[in-house]
């Protein structure tokens, strides 16, 4: 895998239609940071997810990934599955018609002991059999996330994974990715309008109005100095919590 | 996205409103339905015809091409206690004496019906007899020199066109008719020799006449029995064939007139009558003859064109038209339908 | 619709709660009945007739032969157009590619054309070429190939634009082909036995090439026996035998048919462009699919181009005009009016059926079953029903609208299948939320369920109400005299016409369908035909 080198984006735009979803941006994502992407919902979050992973070419600019070009508008230069990217959508994007095992196993990379091994590390391996239709919601997004560890990636993408599941679901699922992420250490990138989440999985954040970088730093800054109505939240948030228990305020 | 939905119902409904309407009323004087199995392109023009002179309209249903159908004759029958039809314009006596025998057809003896030979009609006066074809061979001149052309049905069989030589399914159509005729003029063994014969000889099947005629004119057939208005069609269009009246020293040609039938209790029976009298005019018989049907008249007098030969020219097969019918059902559950499974 | 299940009625005191729509009720089973015998009523006198009547053994050793060379055409073709099709679905559903749009036309049009033309278009460029089971193997193919390809193209539509990167981005192009493929499989299988059922029921190009078939077997017995009893035995005879044969399958099928299509908010597959050699690739591809799609059409068509060139006559173009101007009218209302009662019906049966999984594996089996059946058992029952019915009942049993409901009753199975994946894809919670907001039935109806079904209804509408005008049997039994459709006109002049009057024919019915075809397309919107 080209791997464990980060990405970088130089003066990246994206349109859809007359639409313009990202406008000029240009950042950086070293492997290592665990990063949280904020803003508004339409601020093009997603869509920055998707050109990093080779989904989308951008309109214009180009996506770096380890020194290496990855894409230009004229197309890509790396394979989405060269890039070493795991990645939960927002959907889950399971396939209905095939089985759990066979979704997590829908690169051929993926061998089946591994494919099992991330099964069980997600806590669902007797459900393998299973198509996603007979899945509760958590045990949906279990699957999904065990899809996207499977090929022990170099950079995990999580793309609002936990939207509407319950909060003692989530907290597991938040405890297992970033025992994941200490243990064998994918990049996360994160989009989320959770602070807990952002909180629990990344240290640094990059926040996006309208196309643009509103704001970009490391978490503690951003909590103590916000730039932003979504670097405030969060500090309204951490200051909530310091108010319940202080100490965990203090190391977000 | 709702208005468009309303609007298409709205429309389709309108549609089916529009079916339910006749185009035409049963009990309208002024109209006359004819079923044929004469092709459209040479049934069509009579009709206009008479419509033009009589004022009385002409719905006319032709059939599909043989063997490709459930076809008509079925719709007849099935319609027969109640008729839409007033005519049934027959292509050969076989499917009127059909009609007869399954009671939808009337007798009617036309006053216009003179001059015509009793021999092609029904001695009951169910089917009169007009204008005919004959079953003739064609050969591929490229394909056979012309010292080499057959002159009998039997070249069939003969070792010199092994392999090259083909007949139309005889369950359909004429080439019924033309088995039924052979079975009564050659006789059961004879008959059944000769068909057995033309398989063993390397004899092909085609689906019908007009298969013949392309089989034969694109060379893939040195030589077949058809229609004479599918040979004329071939000649028309320039194709490299030769037709000959076969066994004008033997048996004779099957000559295969027109039938006009009157439907019993068909809806506009004066009209029906009209048309029927209409057919057997000897202006029709010389329209027949002058069209690229290239029918020949069965009254003498009729002018024709000059290369047409004319019943008087020829040998024509001695068989009684109205026993092929009864002989054809046995035939087309027995033998022939054997035949034809055999030949394939 | 209107008897509901009793004890939400009795809940609700005001109008019928869309509840009803998810609850089980003595209503379904009285609607799929009645569906059922309605549709299956025009065949019954001949049914009967088969039953009671004795006569010559249906299972002969030739009729055995001929069956069995009627399954293998049909199943080689449907493997075939498999094989084909698929891929052009998936390409069709994932990328963009030079010629997209026209490859979508072309793929449209061997729907237009009676296989026995298709064939005899073949046969007229192949000469013998093609004689014995490859000619109709090529022209079934050729005719079940867009089938396929649509059916696997909208089960790609029914996927999510996340799915699909999902796999990209686990196994890369490759990957994303080869699950879309699977995905669209149980869709495009479907569409392939579809296909394989009519074509076994049809016996033109087994005439054209000289094959003996099932269906050909059939005919025999009605047009040269004359033995109708005969007939409807062997009929229900080959359907019994392909019912026998794909029953595990659609057992199998149908509740991966409902899966397969969960509801869920969808964001749409965002087609890929390609580009370069890749691009070139695409459309050579699209190039060698649509050549062959139009092969037996040049041959169709050669002659009239022949005559053109050699005399610059344009004496039978203009005949056909005059002949599409005598039947384009009825024949319009042969498809709309068949194609209006086919997706009544078969939407109804849908909505009747509702998400259990034995009502639908039994409508699935039913429709198959009826789809099997000879188009001239139902046809020449209805002759039979019509004559037995008082005059008065003429404008409905011997008008246009009578073939109108004879084809609509044929086909709508057809229309049935296209309900059901649409019914699939409805979410229960809709009809949850509706009835916690109080909303009734009828408005439920016209708001949600009309709307969410009617891209499928108006795919569906197309479909039957071409192969309505494309059947050309049940037309020759059953137009009132003097309203004959095109194609039948075709069947009917092409007996003895010149071959360059055939071709003009065929020429400009191809023609003005594909237009009307285009603009209806148009109209309705690219994105969901």
């Amino acid at each position: 895998m080209t791997g464990n080198s980060g990405f970088e984006l130089h003066n990246v735009s994206k349109r859809y239609g007359r639409q313009v979803v990202l406008s000029d941006i240009s950042c950086t994502l070293p492997a290592g940071r665990h990063t949280a992407l904020l803003g508004p919902s339409g601020c093009g979050k997603s869509t920055l997810l998707r050109l990093l992973a080779g989904l989308e070419p951008p309109d214009s600019g180009e996506v770096v990934q380890g020194g290496k070009l990855a894409s230009t508008p004229e197309g890509m230069l790396i394979a989405p599955h060269k890039r070493g990217v795991g990645m939960v959508f927002q959907d889950l994007a399971l396939w209905p018609n095939l089985s759990v095992l066979d979704n997590v196993r829908l690169g051929r990379s993926v061998s089946d002991a591994r494919a099992r091994e991330a099964l069980a590390h997600c806590g669902i391996e007797p459900l393998a059999k299973r198509r996603p239709g007979e899945l509760s919601g958590g045990e949906q997004q279990r699957a999904a996330l065990a899809r996207a560890i499977a090929a022990h990636p170099a950079f995990l993408f999580l793309d609002e994974p936990f939207a509407g599941l319950d909060w003692e679901t989530k907290s597991a699922l938040l405890e297992m990715i970033s025992a994941l992420a200490r243990e064998t250490g994918p990049t996360i990138l994160l989009v989320s309008h959770d602070p807990a989440e952002v909180l629990a999985l990344a240290r640094y954040l990059i926040v996006l109005e309208t196309g643009n970088i509103a704001e970009e730093g490391s978490i503690h800054d951003a909590i103590n100095q916000p730039k932003t109505s979504a670097a405030r939240h969060l500090r309204t948030y951490t200051l909530g919590l310091g108010r319940a228990n202080p100490q965990e305020a203090d190391q977000p | 996205m709702s208005r468009v939905f309303l609007i298409a119902i709205a429309a389709l409904a309108l549609v089916l409103a529009l079916a339910v309407w006749r185009p035409w009323s049963g009990r309208d004087a002024g109209e006359v339905v004819v079923y044929t199995s004469v092709d459209d392109v040479f049934a069509r023009p009579i009709a206009e015809a008479f419509q033009k002179e009589t004022g009385v309209a002409v719905r006319l249903v032709p059939d599909t091409e043989e063997a490709k159908s459930t076809g008509l004759l079925n719709r007849l029958i099935a319609e027969k206690n109640r008729p839409q039809a007033d005519v049934f314009w027959s292509g050969d006596p076989v499917r009127a004496e059909i009609l007869k025998k399954q009671g939808v057809a009337t007798p009617y003896k036309s006053p216009q019906a003179d001059g015509l030979p009793a021999a092609f009609s029904d001695p009951q006066g169910y089917w009169t007899g007009f204008s005919a074809r004959a079953r003739v061979l064609i050969y591929n001149k490229d394909r056979v020199a012309a010292g080499d052309a057959p002159r009998s049905v039997m070249d069939l069989v003969n070792p010199r066109f092994q392999g090259r030589a083909c007949l139309a399914n005889p369950l359909f159509g004429t080439t019924s008719m033309h088995a039924a005729a052979l079975f009564a003029v050659l006789g059961e063994e004879g008959a059944k020799r000769f068909f057995n014969e033309f398989l063993a000889n390397g004899g092909q099947l085609a689906s019908s006449n007009g298969d013949v005629r392309r089989l034969v004119a694109e060379g893939r057939c040195a030589i077949g029995v058809t229609d004479t208005d599918d040979a004329n069609v071939a000649l028309m269009e320039g194709k490299p064939i030769e037709i000959v009246y076969p066994d004008a020293d033997g048996m004779g040609t099957l000559v295969i007139p027109n039938a006009a039938v009157l439907i019993a209790g068909g809806p506009n029976p004066e009209n029906g009558e009209r048309f029927i009298d209409y057919l057997l005019r000897p202006a029709t018989e010389e329209a027949l003859a002058t069209s690229a049907a290239a029918q020949f008249p069965l009254r003498a007098g009729v002018a024709v064109p000059e290369e047409m030969i004319t019943l008087d020219q020829m040998r024509p097969m001695e068989v009684d038209y109205t026993a092929l019918a009864g002989r054809l059902e046995e035939l087309n559950r027995g033998f022939l339908k054997d035949f034809a499974d055999r030949a394939r | 619709m209107n008897a509901d299940a009793p004890p939400i009625r009795s809940l609700q005191s005001g109008p019928v709660s869309p509840l009803v729509l998810e609850a089980p009720g003595a209503w379904r089973g009285l609607v799929i009945a009645g569906i059922f015998l309605l549709a299956i009523t025009p065949a019954l006198p001949l049914l009967a007739e088969a039953l009671t009547s004795s006569g010559q053994a249906v299972m002969s050793g030739v009729f055995a032969a001929a069956v069995q060379g009627g399954l293998v055409i049909g199943v080689l073709a449907a493997s075939v157009a498999l094989v084909l099709g698929v891929p052009t679905g998936v390409a069709l559903t994932l990328y963009d590619f030079p010629g997209r749009r026209a490859l979508m036309v072309v793929l449209a049009l061997p729907l237009l054309l009676p296989p026995f033309l298709i064939a005899l278009g073949w046969s007229m460029l192949a000469g013998g070429g093609l004689d014995g089971p490859a000619g109709p193997i090529v022209v079934f193919a050729s005719w079940i190939l867009p089938l396929v390809a649509f059916a696997t193209y909208a089960g790609g539509a029914g996927l999510s634009a996340t799915a699909v990167e999902a796999a990209r981005l686990a196994g890369g192009e490759r990957g994303a082909i080869v699950l879309t493929a699977r995905h669209a499989f149980v869709p495009a299988m479907a569409a392939a036995g579809l296909g394989a059922a009519l074509s076994i029921a049809d016996p033109g190009p087994g005439q054209v090439f000289r094959v003996q078939t099932a269906a050909s077997e059939i005919l025999a017995s009605f047009a040269a026996l004359g033995d109708f009893g005969l007939a409807a035995r062997q009929s229900v005879t080959v359907a019994a035998i392909i019912l026998a044969a794909a029953g595990p399958l659609a057992f199998l099928v149908a509740p991966r048919i409902a899966e397969a299509l969960m509801a869920r908010e969808t964001r749409r597959v965002r087609r890929a462009r390609m580009r370069g050699p890749r691009a070139a690739a695409g459309a050579a591809a699209a190039v060698m699919i649509m050549a062959a799609l139009l092969t037996p059409m040049i041959g169709l068509v050669s002659p009239l181009a022949y005559s053109l060139v050699e005399g610059g006559d344009l004496r039978w173009l203009s005949r056909a005009f005059s002949e599409l101007l005598r039947t384009g009218g009825d024949t319009l209302v042969y498809a709309a009016g068949a194609g209006f009662i086919a997706v009544l019906l078969g939407f109804a049966l849908a909505v009747a059926v509702g998400r259990d999984a034995g009502r639908r594996r039994f409508a699935i089996a039913a429709c198959l079953f009826l789809l099997c059946l000879p188009p001239a058992l139902a046809a020449l029952g209805m002759i039979q029903l019509a004559t037995a019915a008082p005059a008065w009942a003429d404008p409905v049993l011997r008008s246009r609208f009578a073939l109108c409901l004879t084809l609509g009753l044929r086909l709508f199975p057809v229309a049935a299948l296209f309900g059901l994946r649409a019914q699939a894809t409805s979410s229960p919670s809709w009809t949850h939320a509706a009835a916690v907001h109080g909303v009734p039935l009828a408005l439920f109806l016209k708001r949600v369920t009309a709307p969410h079904l009617a891209p499928a209804a108006a795919a569906a509408f197309l479909l039957a109400g071409l192969l309505a005008i494309a059947d050309i049997g049940t037309a020759l039994l059953l137009h009132p005299p003097g309203a004959a459709s095109f194609p039948l006109a075709i069947f009917t002049v092409m007996a003895n016409a010149p071959e360059a009057f055939v071709a003009a024919l065929a020429l400009v019915y191809v023609a003005i369908a594909a237009m009307l075809l285009f603009a209806l397309w148009r109209l309705v919107g690219w994105k969901r035909a």
